[in-house]
């Protein structure tokens, strides 16, 4: 087949350029138009369900509501995780399912559940609604208004009903969610003396509210002609109006709501708030949705802020549009990658040029790169596969086996035609290229299969790691693939065009031929100490091999995106107005680096937002201005410190993409994740403690918290049935006075222009701010009976719980931290070790470590299971391509000399072992087992095609032979990926850095074992054809 | 030759090797020196705390209840109409104006039917028929009393007898004409001509209007209510249980409570229902701006001992395991946490008796982030409770 393949091609080869020069434009104008983006989409399809209980506890809120919905949806097909959070006022669960799943589908089957369910949730408990479908970044712009001349309420005002609307419309956009300002409302505060000197109740109030605020509609006349809406008009919606709504009658005079309360304009109960460079602001959140591309949306998020632009500054707003801008980073990340690709492939250009020493040979190879890549991104394209850094690396790292592919074919082809010419009778140009592509041709496809076989594993990677790195492998694979495919066609068909009829170069680079020649001198040396090599480089794989427990995991490394996010959390029940002035003091702390942009606070949670936090928690994002890696190595240590000034809190230092992937991995943000299982909330907190204790004891712990810390200060009022019959109440009677009294009641609705404004009845704030005004709460029954609510219940400061967090439907605590100065795998042994000698668990509760260790190990583990499957694969294709047990052997034997490089170069680098890191082991192993491939097929083809014996010499002259080649492919390969691997903290360089270090690392040794040790061991030690000989 | 070389490059390892065990070393003692975490003195800078001298405060023992004005019912006044008629006022009271006791306030025109107002125009007729009738007659017979009086004084010339008959008809005459005026006078005043003047015998804030000028009234209707609110009645609940000391309060406007007043208890009301506290009614005994219906709130003292103590600003106090706490700065040393007993409420805080705030410096400003702190240090970090 390969045979009738490559005939065609050479006969054809008019109609094989042509359509390489379609496929060139075709993956010139699809890289041009395809979808940038940082990553391949990471998040497992996931479903959010958010419940709002206004004013209910947390306990309240889990039994009543979170239980019931986990109960309805526990039972979806394709379900993998059920998270659950349940925070004052609001139940969260995030439903996460398996990979391949259609999220669609999913949401759908989710939300037939979650409407059937609805009905079996307590009244006064709102209707659960999904969460929009977001990409795997979700955040797509983060901007910031503040005005000297607006107050916070109307700039709230326009940043809701002006400015959201707009951006909502833009296409990509999912949602927007808004902090701080204030948003009005129609506030009836009523003065409890007041009502007690008029002998009315809050009942009495609210049903005055409501009368006054009614709407109504009205119908319609209609005639023989017509027919005519009627509408009605009398609702009160000024403040003046409705404060003239008469509540009752005492001693022949009208007793209104303002006589009773002051009505006002007044701001809704705060959920959370917002500091903009220190100080008050409004801040929007974009969420990109799902599929969207983040460039192309960002882009049209900003020109219509431009258009907005003068409206603002004309309404006296100021807007800071980059607070938080992922699209920053897409942009340097893909042209710091780009750069590197493009100086990769010029040095590429450079060597190709100077090894071969003959243009047309040169061109030939060249071409088979954006052949290739074109081919690659041309498929991936058509698949809906996004240009990343993570595809981008695929193709980096499959550079070398691109051009080696075609230097193979070159190389031998040129040869045998340099042969032929001189031979007494000369064939055919076209039976010499034909069978020169044949020659080399086998050992090629069983390489490149053998190369995409390795990939498999990483293909076939679950969880994040999978979503992650799987498109790399794709990528790669199809470059490969594509590149086999260019050698079999538009290779030979090029040679045969450009060598045919002209002279060919018999010239050499001089530095390769006095290579050469020094090489074969120094092999034949080695050679004939064939032992002492093999033990020295025993000795040095050893040493390696010593070297790896001492490198450490991490599952990413940290990246550079010019922006940190921080989380800061006091104790709970600390008030907004408190985390507003640590806010504040932070923001100036911070600021007074000039390396810092900007910095937002957001406290607590949007309406509805997407995070379920107290007021006691804080995000802030820094943006920081241009600076270079290590400056913002420099700027997280000072972020730190700053943090670390503020003692009152706990906080973690992270960058949004860490953030991202830690919440994807466990629902948390940070890197180490231990959870206590249990059915005892007050027991899942003590030991919650004591492992927190444990954890921050080990080595490298840092920003150490209880994801649900206790000791949220309650006032619980608990009714007394005695008195309450004593004084002849209901208990629903006294339960709705306080909740109208505290949380306040919505009557209705004011509806102004296009702007739906509630209208509710609560207590005067100033009688709300004391613990104690809860029992001096004075309660009137329906008989006139007033008593203070202190009568009637038990009064008393307790201590609740901010937070009941459940995974799987079973309640847990959760400790996080990140680790600083040591890799996160030996932490996690360390306290691993730590937890499980030191806290004592009783019967049914465990400890279940997550997080990116755990990802790490589990991705190492999925690693090593499917190599070891693909292993045997790869031993097949082996002794089909070497023909012989012994060669098999010493490739095999060779491959751990091969990688004792990239260990060497991973420990003299980060010293770790990212899961980048690992898949350029995998990419390493392909490539030494190709060039073990070439070599001893080489040696093979000497003795069973040419009649040479199986001596000194023959190893010699094959070894020689295919010195320049190996030298070429390994000098080409190391300089296309020295760009990433130097600077490899660059933006973008993250990922692919370490694993082009590790891959230079072992070509080194792999090139060197592959010259010296592997023909030497060949020699004494390999099978080839029938006369062996040593 | 190679030896050497290889010997280099362990070396060079090995270097490279100790180098990252020291960094290793060093962030060991890094996070030894972060873990140690009290609440130092070096709080107030790293917190901005805000301090401030806790000040001593007196308090007596009150009550406070809330009510209203009411119209005394002993200085309500209602002007009625004396009869049906049209009532006639210059100037006619709006309520909430003060009237002083008047004789000629307004009047009342009668009301009369046509065929009554056409008899009463004949015998009015009459009767000045009969006055002018008699009222010529008279000066006929002034006249020949006279001459009869000259005559009879010129030697007799007229009869004794004929001249007391003159003086008999002048007198019969003058008679005539007095009857005449009364009934034309009485008949004037049913046809308008004199309305029915009406007084105002009390003076008084006018509550409430019940009729306009040139509005036609029944006999006995009412005009106005005025009553005397100079000294405003407020009637308020006491809540149950509460023992008060004395019969005086003092009471102001919850509408502004700028102004108090002082008061005097006046009655004791049955409330009605055991389960609600007594009514008590309250005499201002000062003119007050108070007007009925207006709630008020009306402070009692209550029995027990008057309070000494500190006050305690709201900002200050935190709250913890269902105790109330305040941080007080013990000098260099640091801040201290201390429980504290809220005895009542004040204008601006709490009083408390604690003696260990008695002349402390107090964080009024970030002490819930001490609190933080605090609590975080002894969690370890992981920001737990454990009080």
């Amino acid at each position: 087949m390969l045979q009738a393949l490559v005939a065609s091609s050479l006969r054809l080869r008019g109609v094989v350029l042509a359509l390489a020069c379609v496929l060139l434009a075709v993956g010139a104008w699809d890289s041009l138009h395809a979808r940038l983006d940082v990553f391949p989409d990471f998040v497992p399809p996931e479903v959010v369900i958010q419940t709002e209980a206004p004013g209910w506890s947390a306990e309240h809120v889990e039994a009543l509501v979170t239980r019931p919905l986990e109960a309805a949806v526990g039972g979806t097909v394709g379900l993998e995780d059920l998270r659950s959070t349940s925070i004052q006022g609001l139940s969260i669960l995030t439903a996460v399912f398996r990979d391949g799943t259609d999220v669609f589908r999913a949401r759908q089957m989710l939300a037939e559940l979650v409407a059937s369910a609805q009905s079996s949730l307590p009244v006064g408990v709102h209707a659960p609604r999904l969460t929009p479908l977001t990409s795997a970044t979700m955040d797509l712009l983060k901007i910031g208004l503040q005005s000297e001349t607006l107050s916070p309420l109307e700039l709230r005002r326009y940043a809701q009903w002006t400015l959201r609307p707009a951006l909502l419309a833009i296409e990509g956009v999912a949602g927007t969610s808004v902090f701080g300002g204030e948003v009005e409302r129609l506030e009836i505060q009523v003065l409890p003396e007041r009502l007690e000197a008029f002998e009315l109740s809050l009942a009495d109030v609210v049903a005055a509210a409501r009368n006054a605020t009614g709407v109504r509609g009205a119908g319609f006349v209609e005639n023989d002609n017509q027919r005519i809406v009627v509408r009605t008009e009398g609702q009160s919606l000024e403040p003046d109006e409705l404060a003239r709504a008469v509540v009752a009658r005492r001693d022949g005079t009208s007793v209104t709501l303002g006589d009773v309360a002051h009505v006002v304009l007044a701001a809704e109960p705060k959920f959370g708030d917002a500091l903009i460079q220190g100080k008050p602001g409004v801040l929007l959140t974009m969420l990109s949705q799902y599929g969207a591309n983040t460039m192309e949306v960002t882009e049209r998020v900003e020109r219509a802020l431009d258009e907005l632009a003068p409206a603002m500054r004309e309404a006296g707003i100021d807007c800071l549009p980059r607070l938080h801008r992922p699209a920053t980073f897409v942009e340097h990340a893909i042209a710091n990658l780009r750069d590197s690709l493009l100086v990769g492939a010029a040095l590429v250009v450079a060597v190709l040029f100077l090894f071969l020493y003959d243009l047309r040979t040169a061109l030939v190879s060249l071409a088979a790169i954006p052949l290739s890549l074109a081919a690659a991104v041309v498929v991936m394209h058509r698949f809906g596969v996004t240009l990343n850094t993570i595809t981008l690396g695929g193709l980096a790292i499959a550079l070398g086996e691109v051009v080696d592919d075609a230097i193979i074919d070159v190389e031998n082809i040129c040869r045998r035609l340099r042969e032929n010419r001189d031979a007494a009778a000369p064939r055919s140009a076209f039976d010499v290229v034909l069978a020169a592509s044949l020659e080399v041709r086998g050992s090629v496809v069983y390489a490149t299969l053998i190369v995409v076989l390795v990939f498999i594993p990483v293909l076939t990677m679950s969880g994040l790691q999978g979503r992650m790195f799987a498109p790399l492998g794709v990528a790669y694979v199809l470059a490969v693939l594509a590149s086999l495919v260019v050698a079999l066609t538009v290779t030979p068909a090029m040679c045969l065009g450009l060598f045919a009829s002209g002279k060919i170069s018999q010239r050499e680079f001089p530095l390769l031929a006095w290579a050469r020649a020094a090489y074969g001198r120094l092999l034949a040396r080695v050679a004939r100490h064939v032992v002492l090599a093999s033990l020295a480089a025993l000795a040095l794989a050893l040493w390696a091999a010593s070297l790896v427990p001492k490198l450490g995991g991490d599952l990413l490394p940290d990246f550079r995106e010019g922006h940190f996010v921080l989380h800061a959390t006091a104790t709970p029940g600390t008030s907004l107005t408190e985390m507003k002035r640590l806010g504040a003091l932070i923001s100036e702390r911070l600021l007074a680096d000039p390396r810092i942009a900007t910095v937002e606070q957001q406290i607590g949670r949007a309406e509805l937002g997407e995070d379920p936090w107290g007021p006691n928690r804080s995000e802030f994002h820094v943006e920081l201005a241009p600076v270079s890696p290590a400056e913002e190595t420099e700027v997280a240590a000072k972020i730190r410190e700053v943090l670390g000034s503020i003692p009152g809190i706990s906080y973690d230092v992270l960058t949004f993409l860490g953030d991202r992937i830690g919440e994807t991995i466990t629902g948390e943000t940070a890197a180490v994740v231990v959870s206590v299982f249990g059915d005892d909330l007050e027991l899942l907190d003590a030991k919650g403690r004591e492992v927190a204790r444990e954890l921050g004891a080990v080595r490298g712990a840092v920003d150490v918290q209880l994801a649900a810390p206790a000791g949220l200060p309650e006032i619980e009022a608990r009714l007394r049935p005695e008195r309450l019959a004593a004084f002849g109440f209901t208990p629903t009677e006294v339960l709705d006075a306080v909740e109208t009294a505290f949380q306040g009641v919505i009557v209705a609705q004011a509806f102004r222009a296009d702007r739906a404004v509630d209208i509710a009845v609560v207590l005067d704030p100033a009688r709300r701010r004391e613990p104690e005004s809860v029992a001096a709460l004075r309660v009137k029954s329906s008989e006139g009976v007033e008593v203070p609510l202190g009568e009637l219940a038990d009064v008393a400061l307790t201590q609740g719980r901010s937070a009941v967090l459940h995974d799987g439907g079973r309640r847990r605590q959760t400790v996080t931290c990140n680790v600083v100065g040591r890799d996160v795998t030996s932490f996690v042994d360390e306290a691993r070790a730590r937890i499980a000698k030191a806290v004592e668990l009783p019967r049914g509760t465990y400890v279940r470590f997550g997080g990116e260790a755990e990802a790490r190990a589990e991705a190492s583990r999925e690693l090593a299971l499917h190599a070891s499957l693909t292993l045997v694969g790869v031993l097949l294709l082996l002794s089909l391509a070497l023909g012989h047990g012994r060669n098999l052997a010493l490739v095999l034997l060779n491959l751990p000399f091969a990688l004792l490089g990239g260990v060497v170069a991973a420990w003299l680098g980060s010293g770790s072992l990212t899961l980048g890191a690992l898949v350029g082991f995998v990419t390493l192993f392909g490539i030494t087992t190709r060039n073990s491939i070439m070599l001893l097929s080489h040696f093979r083809h000497l003795v069973e095609r040419e009649g040479c014996t199986w001596n000194l010499e023959t190893a010699l002259r094959g070894a020689r032979e295919r010195f320049a080649p190996i030298v070429m492919t390994a000098t080409v390969t190391g300089l296309a990926l020295l760009p990433l691997a130097i600077d490899s903290g660059a933006a973008g360089r993250e990922i692919e850095g370490p694993m082009a270090a590790v891959i230079l690392g072992g070509l080194v040794s792999s090139t060197l074992l592959n010259l010296f040790l592997l023909p030497s061991l060949a020699l004494r030690f390999g099978r080839f054809g029938r006369s062996d000989a040593r | 030759m190679n030896q050497r070389v290889a010997i280099g490059l362990g070396l060079g390892l090995l270097v490279l090797a100790c180098a990252k065990e020291d960094e290793h070393a060093a962030d060991a003692g890094h996070a030894a020196v972060a873990a140690a975490n009290v609440l130092g003195a070096d709080l107030e800078q790293a917190l901005a705390l805000g301090l401030a001298q806790a000040v001593e405060f007196d308090a007596a023992p009150s009550i406070e209840t809330w009510g209203r004005v009411i119209v005394d019912p002993g200085a309500r006044f209602t002007l009625r109409a004396p009869l049906a008629g049209t009532l006639h006022a210059e100037h006619w009271p709006t309520p909430g104006v003060v009237l002083a006791p008047t004789e000629n306030f307004a009047s009342i025109e009668p009301r009369l039917g046509a065929v009554e107002r056409v008899d009463l125009a004949a015998r009015r007729a009459d009767v000045e028929r009969d006055r002018a009738k008699a009222q010529s007659e008279l000066e006929n017979a002034e006249h020949t009393l006279a001459r009869s009086v000259a005559l009879n004084a010129d030697a007799k010339a007229v009869s004794d007898r004929a001249l007391e008959e003159a003086r008999t008809r002048v007198a019969t005459l003058r008679a005539e004409i007095a009857n005449a005026v009364e009934r034309a006078g009485a008949l004037a005043v049913d046809t308008g001509a004199l309305s029915a003047t009406l007084a105002l015998p009390r003076g008084g804030e006018v509550l409430d209007v019940f009729a306009r000028p040139a509005e036609s009234v029944d006999a006995g209707a009412a005009l106005l209510e005025l009553a005397d609110l100079s000294h405003p009645l407020i009637e308020v609940q006491v809540p149950l249980g509460a023992r008060l000391v004395g019969d005086e309060a003092t009471v102001a406007s919850l509408r502004d409570g700028e102004h108090a007043f002082h008061a005097v208890v006046e009655t004791h009301v049955a409330s009605g229902a055991p389960t609600a506290g007594e009514v008590l009614r309250l005499r201002v005994d000062a003119a007050a701006p108070l007007r009925p219906g207006e709630p008020i709130v009306a402070r009692f003292q209550a029995a027990g001992a008057a309070l000494h103590g500190v006050e305690l600003p709201r900002s200050s106090l935190v709250r913890l395991a269902g105790k109330t706490w305040v941080y007080v700065r013990d000098g260099e040393r640091g801040f201290e946490r201390v429980e504290v007993v809220l005895a009542s409420e004040t204008r601006d805080g709490w009083l408390t008796t604690t003696e260990r705030v008695r002349g402390a410096e107090l964080v009024v400003r970030g002490a819930q982030s001490l609190l933080s702190t605090e609590l975080l240090a002894r969690a370890g970090g992981s920001g737990g409770e454990e009080e």
